[in-house]
This record gives structure tokens, sequence and C-alpha cells, in this order.
């Protein structure tokens, strides 16, 4: 082999190992806690209304426990706020939702953010570190926890953002100009870990 | 004929009836909440004789036919009931009735005759949901039209003329679900009105499933026990009138009388859900605070309703 070729072989080497890794996210599942239902009637208007969602890939009914277990459906964009809509339109209010999400190499911490497919996620307490692989996360906004959870949060969470549901100054503090301007208004969740 | 006043018929009460229809509804309320104490029961608010302040999905439509026996007339009725929103509910029933003959000597059904008609809405204006409970409520409104005249008897069958306002609280406690209703209808002079009369209705449902202990799938067949006190309070004038042709804006007026008396009824329920969709409701209503002259029996109403959710 000439040496040229092994040089070429290194540059190539060495820019992959150079280039920074990007960070992938993808959902995989989760499980919605639905408050106020009594009957399997009720149960049956909440499970339609949610498999006609688009990203929803299957939903398992747990009729006695009043939840759902949701596969979403691979690559797609998943709205949470569609799903507590759906729920809502159904007669009932989410009481939990704990989503399963795939990380690559995601910073995580206190405040720290992460965007995945145009939405902000804020994590609101996790250890200083970076994710990969399956983690479960909690979501705490308003439409997704029971209201005297919400309420418990709301103590806790001083941030504007949790109130609006909209990234705020707070959300990019740290980030460049052309950071801030992307985050501000954005949709941002709060998520526990 | 000259409308001459009446003497107000005197009025009966069934204590005896009233006091051991009261002590049964208590047995059932402790036996219900006793019995969600010791396993995790869970409640229904599908009430047959009664609307829940809950409402249906977004968008599903319910289709019900009912039919009620009283004595020797059969009641029937086809209502329509569509969520537009999760907080808004429209209904639509249109009522028949027929003659019904089931003696030794005779046998016969008559050809159903039309009724009335009415527009009902729900708007729920109070949630707050919690795992296995919830508090709900709700106003509601509804306008009747009955051409062919109305009586005490024809009310209770939800035939009248006028218009009703009205509030639901739905409540879970201890896995039980308890409803209470209030409503005031006012009549209105449409065709021949029988029934110049304010009315307050209350109503106290409580609802129970029996069947399956534990849920598993939406085909189970669910069995559901009710217990509804349905009371209404008449306060104003009734109309008599004389047949005098076939058509009943041609009867002469033969007497009229201010009356205020206390109809109290209980109405024990068994309801069958299929399939999470299709409910059959069987009630037996009897009268325990009745001071009406008539003197209305027992009424027995057997129901059917699908619901479409797509």
């Amino acid at each position: 082999m000439k040496p040229s070729l092994y040089i070429i072989i290194a540059l190539l080497c060495a820019c992959l190992l150079a280039a920074p890794t990007r960070a992938y996210a993808q959902f995989l599942s989760a499980t919605v806690r639905v408050d106020g239902l009594t009957c399997s009637l009720c149960h049956l208007g909440v499970h339609k209304a949610v498999k006609k969602l688009s990203f929803v890939e299957e939903a398992a009914p747990n009729i006695d426990e009043t939840s759902l277990d949701l596969t979403f459906k691979k690559g797609s964009s998943v709205s949470f706020d569609q799903l507590a809509q759906a729920i809502s339109n159904a007669g009932f209010s989410i009481g939990s939702l704990k989503v399963k999400f795939y990380f690559q190499n995601v910073r995580v911490g206190a405040d720290e953010h992460f965007r995945h497919k145009g939405v902000l996620y804020h994590i609101v307490n996790a250890k200083e570190g970076v994710l990969n692989g399956v983690t479960e996360m909690t979501i705490i906004d308003k439409a997704f926890v029971a209201k005297e959870d919400f309420e418990r949060w709301s103590n806790t969470i001083k941030h504007e953002c949790y109130k609006t549901g909209k990234a705020q100054d707070c959300c990019s503090v740290g980030k460049s100009s052309n950071d801030k301007e992307s985050f501000t208004s954005t949709r941002v969740y709060h998520i526990t870990l | 004929m000259t409308p001459h006043i009446n003497q107000p018929a005197p009025q009966t009460v069934s204590w005896c009836m009233m006091q051991r229809g009261m002590v049964i509804l208590l047995y059932y309320i402790v036996a219900v909440v006793g019995a969600a104490n010791v396993q995790r029961a869970i409640a229904q608010e599908l009430y047959p004789n009664s609307e829940a302040a809950s409402n249906s999905p977004k968008d599903v439509l319910r289709l019900r036919a009912m039919t009620t026996l009283q004595n020797n007339d059969l009641f029937t009725a086809a209502k329509a009931l569509y969520s537009v929103t999760s907080d808004l509910m429209l209904a639509g029933t249109v009522n028949v009735s027929s003659r019904l003959g089931l003696t030794a000597s005779e046998s016969f059904l008559t050809t159903p005759v039309f009724r009335s008609a009415s527009l009902y809405g729900k708007m729920r204006l109070y949630n707050d949901d919690k795992p296995h409970q919830h508090l709900r409520f709700a106003a509601f409104g509804e306008y009747d039209v009955a051409p062919n005249g109305v009586s005490f008897e024809t009310y209770m069958m939800g035939i009248k003329n006028g218009a009703t306002l009205g509030g639901i609280g739905t409540i879970l406690l201890n896995k039980t679900a308890i409803s209470l209703t209030a409503s005031w209808f006012t009549p209105m002079p449409v065709g021949v009105n029988r029934l110049q009369s304010n009315i307050v209705n209350y109503s106290l449902s409580v609802g129970q499933l029996v069947l399956p202990v534990k849920y598993r799938t939406y085909t189970e067949p669910n069995l559901n026990i009710y217990c509804e006190l349905l009371g209404f309070i008449f306060d104003g004038t009734v109309h008599e009138y004389v047949s005098t042709t076939n058509s009943a804006s041609n009867d002469e007026l033969h007497s009229q009388y201010s009356r205020r008396f206390h109809q109290l009824d209980l109405a024990p329920s068994a309801q069958l859900i299929v399939d999470s969709r299709a409910k059959i409701d069987f009630t037996v209503r009897v009268s325990l605070l009745n001071v009406h002259p008539s003197q209305r029996g027992w009424m027995a109403m057997l129901a059917l309703e699908y619901y479409f959710f797509e």
C-alpha cells in the first residue's frame, strides 16, 4: 500500500473521531394514566380518540388501571399536546405521562435543555452527565399531571417557561445569540428523569 | 261548556311506602359504599332515568330507544344524543304512545300516535378528575313541544309543553357514583296545554358496577345496578278537557283547578353493557309519595342504547 493511502485513511479516521457526536433522541413508547375514568365504555372512548393520532402505532388498554400503553410509530413526530387534546376531547384528563426515549450522547442535568423535532425539553431534575440508551422520563407540564401535582411542581419550579409552556429567556441562558432567537417562543415541555 | 273551578281532590300520602322505600335506598347506599371499601369497585354513572354531569367523548353519537309501560299506555321514545365537544352535548327526542290491551278478553296494541318532540342541550361547567374519581357540574336546558296536549302523567314520560332549565352535580365518592339534579319547568302555551304549572324536578341517583369484579377487556359484559329517587313538585293549574272530536284542539274545557302536590318515585334499575358500546336498561318505577288524584301505579321501562364512536 502506498504511503499516501495510509495518510488518507489516517486523515479520515481523524476526522471521524474529531467530529462532535450528534445527539439523537427517539420516542419509543409511553404510559398514560387517565384520571376521572369510571367505566369500560368511557375507557373505550379515550382509546378510540388516542388511536386516531397519526403518531400512535399501538394503544394497549389497561382498563382496571385506567391507563393506556402507547407505542409510537418509528420516526414520527410525536405531539404530546395532541395526545392531551385527544384525551380532553374524550372528556377526561391525564393523571401522569411517562415516556421512554432513546438517547445517544445527550447532555443532561438540572435545567439543561435538549431539542427534538423543533420542540424543547427542559430537564427539571437530573444528575449531571451524558445519557445513552433508553431512559424513562415523566412530563410534568400542566396538561400532563394531576392538578395537585402541578401545584406542587409550581412551588418548586419558578421558571416563567413552566407557567407558559413556551421557551423564555431562562431557557437560553449561556446560549449564543442565534440560539436565543431560536429558543424564544418554542414549545417547551418540562421533564424529570 | 263553561269552565268551572273544581275542589282539589283529597291528598293521600303513601307514607308507609315512602318510609319503606327510603329504608331500601339507605340499605342500598350503605351496602354499595361498604362494598366499595372492601374491594376495588368502580362506580357507574350511566343512569337510566337521569343524565350525569359528564358528557360522551367529542363526536360520539348515541341512539336510544325507550319504551315505558304504565297501566294500559305504552310510551315509546327515540332519542339521538351527540357530543359536539367534550363539554357540550345536544339531544333530540320524539315520543309516541299507543294503547295496549292484555287481558283475558282482549289483546291489542293501537297504532302509535305522535305525542311530543324535544331539544336538549347540556354544558359541562366544572371538571375535577382524579384517579378513579371525579367531580363534575353541568347546566342544561330543554324545550318540549306536545301539540296534542299534556297531563301530569305524560309529563313524567317526557311529554310536555315548555322549557326546562337545570343543573347537575355528579361525584364519585368511595367509588360510588352519586348524581344530584334539580331543574325548573315553565309551561309554554303551545297547542292544547292542559298543564299550566311550573314544576320543580329533582333527582338523586346512585350507581354501582357489579360485574366484572376486575376489568380486563372492552368486550366483557358489564352489569350495573342503580337506584334513583325522582321527584316533582307541581304548583299550578290543571285544565281538564272533554273530547268532542278526534282532534285534541277541538276539545272543550271541562274544568280547571289549582293544585300543589309532590310526587316522589323510587326507580331501581339493572343495566347490561355489551361490548362497551350497547346498553340495555331495565327500570321499575314505584311511587313513594303520590298525592296526585290519578294515584298512578308502577311503571316499567326497557331501553336500548348504542354508542357510535366512529
